[in-house]
């Protein structure tokens, strides 16, 4: 903080002697704050030691034994749950702060153990045979557990993570069973499946007031599904690309009313980037088609890029007015 | 001199200092609405979000309009590149001024995608033009880099002005023979030194307040460049592949031993010297430096594995900042483990969320989207205020 200019501010009458004062002593204090620094060391020494020790483990895996390493990580996991459940707050369905800044990286480090676990378990003992998805149910539960019972949003995005690995293994075996022409359209329509799922879990989040804060997890993962899923259908079904762009033009504009209500920036620009990506595949290919051999088509391309650039523009400016001025 | 309505900066700049006393409960709600009626800022700085689209978008514009360009011209396409792409720039640098001037735009994203591109343009062109060589180029960037930076504060584009600065040196230096090339890394460092001591000096000036983020740029670079240019590893592989030394495996370069002296001594010096200061930029640099060290040794002596190292330095990390954390529970020497309100020199707020001062709700802005420690770990932000 500069002093002169709220020596100039107090002089000008707009801060009280009181606040003057107070910044004065909290300058000459100059508390500097090493908050991030510590944290940052803190991160990278976990991350450090955990990598460090899975290359340890992975060069000494002929001396130590499977065994040896399963009962590790299996001590290191429930050390940390029990950690975890002995100094956690009581849970409510608001929010619930750590009670300490170290508690929210051991239970990240109980939920990868445990995941790590299952998947040595299966890898090396084919626990649960071929029935992969059993593989991912089991971590998906704890972490989905885990996210609302300790209130954390990293372990949350693991378990989204996980729910959507789950459903992937549900659905490919069925693969072999389809020809292949179906393999990537029946990963479309999972994916169009989950992100409503997912948007479906983030209206009730906020609806119901459980747990209000995971909204926008839920949300963010819903759109970019939804959105991913709508611009590989239109790439995919060749044929009728235009009909799955009219369902992203749907799926976009109940997107752009629920930005504007949550006056949501973040979801304003990525709407706009999909809508921008279909938008420019359609005019592309209708270019492609009426193409004379000539290079019509391309001066076309180019002036639609310059145009609706400058569209987008002035819509995107004038959308951040709107949200500004709500 | 600066494109920037000065005033407004100025505004800008004591309504980020109101809001930092803000963070920290020394002003009330009223004070900082008072001062923010009082110093009126009318700048168009859009949210971040905005300002990346706006970015992209406008980069698109900018680069299907040279396109066309190129397209209404492509016969003659090889003859008259150069040319094209330097009045390209200056179409650019015109609808800049406008946006700037006209249309009150403040990193708004449009701004910075046409100063870029144009700068670029402007570079591209007229090293084509007079066929360049490494010198030459430097000294090109230089120029457009220097007005860039004068007229428009860009900090990155601060950071291409003394890299830029730093290339002419030492191109300049490997002309003059063997003897040049020897004494390259000493001359970086002199001028990283001066230029640091300089910067310094210059933050202190008032005409300067509307460079400070520049030259924070500026400092941060000079204190990397000075110890990067006397890095045993840099200096022995530069030396190698650049000059063409030749030199064995297992081969030192002359005056080997000095540059081990530098690679090991310069980050415990930043450390020192930066707590002792309270520098918080000199602080995060040591530590980043740190990890130099290691690596530098690394590649020449195996002292042990790779993942020996790892495990150890994750343990000792471990162990340093939870011991670091209990000590500094209560503040101790000035540093606190606490979280103060965003600092004002290397913390910047966003400026958007230094504006939303004016419609406050209790909790501070800037610090809900970037906290990866705690519960909001991950997932994109820490709620829905984006």
């Amino acid at each position: 903080m500069s002093i002169t200019v709220f020596e100039q501010l107090h002089a000008e009458g707009l801060i009280s002697a009181d606040a003057y004062a107070k910044i004065k002593l909290n300058k000459e204090k100059q508390l500097l704050s090493v908050h991030w620094e510590i944290k940052t060391l803190l991160y990278l020494g976990v991350f450090l030691l955990s990598a460090g020790l899975g290359i340890l483990v992975y060069k000494n895996i002929d001396t130590i034994g499977h065994q040896v390493i399963l009962l590790f990580i299996a001590l290191v996991c429930a050390g940390s749950f029990f950690y975890c459940f002995k100094n956690k707050l009581p849970f409510s369905t608001g929010k619930v702060a750590a009670p300490n800044s170290f508690f929210d990286y051991i239970l990240l480090l109980a939920c990868c153990t445990f995941i790590s676990f299952i998947a040595y378990l299966q890898y090396q003992y084919n626990l649960f045979g071929n029935r992969y998805g059993l593989a991912s149910f089991f971590p998906m539960v704890l972490l989905f557990f885990s996210a609302y019972y300790f209130d954390h949003l990293g372990v949350l995005s693991l378990a989204i993570a996980n729910l959507a690995t789950w459903l992937g293994f549900t659905v490919t075996p069925l693969q072999i069973l389809a020809s292949n022409d179906f393999n990537s359209s029946r990963i479309i329509f999972t994916g169009l499946a989950l992100g409503v799922l997912l948007m479906f879990i983030a209206w009730v989040t906020s609806s119901r007031n459980i747990k209000k804060h995971f909204e926008f997890t839920y949300a963010n993962f819903g759109t970019h599904t939804v959105l991913v899923s709508c611009l590989a259908a239109m790439f995919h079904f060749s044929a009728v690309y235009l009909v799955w762009f009219l369902v992203l033009l749907g799926m976009i504009y109940f997107f752009y009313r629920k930005a504007l209500q949550e006056k949501s920036f973040y979801f304003i620009l990525i709407i706009t980037l999909y809508a921008y990506i279909g938008t420019s595949y359609v005019v592309l290919n209708l270019l492609e088609q009426v193409g004379t051999g000539d290079l019509a088509p391309l001066y076309l391309g180019f002036l639609y890029f310059i145009i609706s650039g400058i569209g987008l523009v002035l819509s995107l400016v004038r959308t951040n007015k709107k949200i500004k001025a709500a | 001199m600066i494109a920037y309505n000065s005033l407004w900066l100025h505004n800008l700049f004591i309504r980020e200092q109101a809001a930092v006393a803000f963070h920290q409960n020394c002003l009330d709600k009223e004070e900082c609405e008072l001062i923010n009626s009082k110093y009126p800022v009318h700048f168009y700085t859009p949210n971040l979000f905005i300002r990346i689209g706006l970015f992209i978008l406008t980069t698109v514009i900018l680069i299907f309009s040279f396109g066309l360009l190129a397209l209404l011209f492509l016969d003659s396409l090889d003859k008259i590149v150069g040319g094209m792409a330097i009045f390209f720039a200056f179409l650019s640098y015109a609808a800049l001024e406008y946006m700037v001037q006209a249309k009150n735009h403040l990193q708004s994203g449009a701004d910075d995608a046409l100063l870029w591109i144009s700068a670029c343009s402007l570079f591209g062109g007229t090293s084509y033009l007079t066929n360049a060589g490494d010198l030459a180029n430097c000294i090109i960037i230089f120029i457009i880099a220097l007005y860039s930076t004068l007229r428009f504060a860009d900090r990155v584009m601060g950071a291409v002005l003394y890299i830029s600065l730093l290339g002419i040196f030492f191109f300049v230096c490997t002309r003059f023979g063997p003897l040049g090339k020897a004494i390259v890394p000493f001359v970086i460092m002199a001028i990283s030194a001066i230029i640091y001591l300089l910067v310094n000096k210059a933050k202190r000036l008032k005409v300067n307040q509307l460079y400070s983020n520049c030259l924070v740029v500026v400092s941060l670079a000079a204190l990397l460049s000075f110890y990067f240019s006397g890095n045993y590893y840099v200096v022995r592989e530069l030396s190698n592949t650049v000059f063409n030394l030749n030199l064995a495996q297992n081969e030192s370069i002359p005056f080997g031993w000095l540059f081990w002296i530098f690679t090991v001594v310069i980050p415990l010096f930043y450390l020192v010297k930066g707590i002792q200061k309270k520098d918080i930029v000199m602080i995060r640099v040591a530590l980043l430096l740190v990890a130099a060290i290691i690596f530098t040794v690394h590649y020449y002596y195996t002292v042990a594995s790779i993942e020996a190292i790892m495990t150890t330095a994750g343990v000792l990390l471990m162990v340093v900042s939870y011991g670091l954390t209990r000590y500094l529970d209560t503040p101790k020497y000035g540093f606190t483990i606490l979280e103060i309100a965003p600092q004002d020199a290397t913390g910047k707020l966003q400026i958007e969320s230094l504006l939303q001062v004016q419609s406050l709700t209790g909790k501070s802005a800037g610090s809900d989207g970037n906290n990866f420690g705690g519960g909001s770990f991950g997932g994109g932000g820490a709620s829905g205020e984006f």
